[in-house]
């Protein structure tokens, strides 16, 4: 039996590529239909055109109550004007994706939180044909988070109490108040001291950053003289930093203007990321602090001449209980919780907080605050 | 010789009921000290001599320091006992209304050390 091998025309490929479609097209429809995500597609004023099982099932609305209305309209409207502005002026005019969370109402007056992401669907032209929007009911996660967050504010307050009868009662017993001590036992009780005073930093920040994850961190914002703020830290780091025989260079632009910041949480900031230098770098090493101004943000850097850490490990770096391997095998002590405290302080502030590294150069941690 | 000041400590924790007490005796005062908000109020209430300071934990099991305040602030005599809140909250609430009802200080037990109690108790017990 011979075989011809024909040469393949455009309507072979058609004839043979077309059930492939079909049944491309099918399987794709399926698995939206039998996603557990809700997804909606709409025309360009947000009318829906489709809406998949899961509408129904986390809505309460069947579909032939929604086609045809304005995407969200039954559901969602629960939240400030402004966001849905926002939401639209992003998809519609600026044809850009939208990720955010809404507080939402089930069709039996229940309220939900669900996470959306929406995206324009473009012709060649870049005009909007459709939207496509993808949202999940994250109630009973956002649930788990705040009975996590309330636990975790719980504990530490609880801690507080026994801590602070460690510590006085230390207080007493280093200051002599009841006897005089030995040179060895001094120096214990000095040591079980600074373990105690590192508890309470550790619960101290565990409770910042339950009040952060939480909404409750109040931001007490006044006019603060950053130079002020920057300069006046030079002298409770010193004993740190002679230490490992460091020097420490500030170099502030003059006329800086004065911002608007709660100077408690900053000066938190600015400490966090100079002791993290100062651990970080080797001896007689200069750590360097930069502030100026640049397209209306007052912009800081901390710069080191440390360890650096790895390209690899840049993007976890801000994560909560997150160290660097140069940073666990320089200091294996830390928990893991500045940075992520550091960058939540900052982004609650309205500024944003980056980082420039390179390994056994050192690293520079930046980070922006809005003049106002 | 002129009368050492005396000291109202209203704490519920025993370890630093204790630790306050031993330290305020230490450094010159009289102590009377009272686990409970009510015991407190019923020892202002019987004694000839007011005290010249409170030292209040927030959090006590029957009353806050704000509803301890309150009932400070009702009666004329008691209004101008100088109060030191002692807590290991520092819910912006919690220290906001105290200051409002007239403590002198919100002191962070943890952030405090009891040479800082005593400098401010001095402060206020002229």
């Amino acid at each position: 039996m011979s075989t011809t091998h024909k040469p393949q025309t455009k309507t072979n490929r058609a004839k043979r590529s077309s059930p492939l479609v079909q049944e491309d097209m099918q399987k794709y429809q399926l698995a939206v239909e039998h996603a557990s995500d809700h997804i909606v597609i709409t025309d360009p004023d947000g009318i829906i055109l489709y809406a998949n099982r899961a509408v129904e099932k986390i809505t309460g609305f069947p579909p032939s109550e929604i086609m045809g209305t304005k995407a969200g309209v039954k559901w969602g409207k629960r939240m400030k004007h402004e966001v849905y502005t926002h939401l639209w002026n992003e998809i519609k005019h600026h044809r850009r994706h939208f990720h955010g969370e809404f507080q939402n109402v089930r069709k039996n007056g229940e309220m939900y939180t669900a996470e959306a992401k929406i995206a324009p669907v473009l012709d060649a032209q870049g005009e909007v044909l459709y939207f496509v929007g993808i949202e999940r009911d994250v109630t009973q996660l956002r649930e788990v988070d705040r009975m996590k967050t309330e636990f975790i504010s719980l504990a530490s307050h609880q801690l507080r109490t026994p801590l602070s009868a460690m510590k006085w009662f230390l207080e007493m017993l280093l200051d002599g108040d009841l006897g005089d001590l030995s040179t060895e036992q001094t120096n214990m009780l000095r040591n079980i001291n600074a373990s105690n005073e590192r508890m309470i930093d550790l619960v101290n920040t565990l409770l910042d950053i339950s009040r952060i994850e939480s909404g409750r961190l109040v931001i007490d914002a006044v006019p603060t003289d950053i130079t002020e703020l920057v300069t006046g830290l030079r002298h409770e780091l010193e004993p740190l930093m002679q230490a490992k025989n460091q020097t420490l260079t500030i170099a502030i632009a003059d006329n800086l203007p004065q911002v608007t910041i709660d100077p408690r949480l900053i000066r938190q900031v600015y400490m966090n990321l100079l002791t993290n230098a100062v651990k970080y770098s080797a001896y007689s090493t200069t750590i360097t602090v930069y502030v100026f101004v640049k397209e209306g943000m007052i912009i800081s850097t901390v710069q080191d001449q440390g360890y650096g850490i790895d390209v690899s490990e840049r993007e976890h770096i801000f994560e909560k209980f997150y160290r660097a391997k140069s940073a666990v095998k320089a200091e294996a002590e830390g928990s893991g919780l500045g940075l992520y405290l550091v960058k939540s302080i900052i982004e609650t502030s309205g500024g944003t907080m980056w980082l420039e590294s390179e390994p056994g150069q050192g690293s520079s941690f930046s980070f922006s605050l809005p003049i106002r | 010789m002129a009368r050492p000041k005396t000291i109202l400590v209203v704490e519920d924790d025993r370890m630093l009921r204790e630790a306050l007490q031993k330290k305020l005796t230490l450094s010159g005062f009289e102590v009377v000290a009272c686990a409970l908000g009510e015991e407190a109020l019923t020892h202002l209430t019987k004694t000839i001599q007011l005290p010249d300071a409170i030292c209040l934990d927030y959090y006590l099991p029957d009353m806050t320091g704000d509803d301890f305040m309150r009932m400070l602030r009702s009666k004329d005599v008691w209004v101008d006992v100088p109060v030191l809140m002692l807590s290991n909250t520092d819910e912006e609430k919690s220290v906001t209304s105290t200051l409002s009802q007239g403590a002198k200080l919100y002191m962070l037990k943890t952030q405090y050390s009891l040479e800082d109690v005593v400098t401010q108790l001095r402060k206020y017990c002229v």
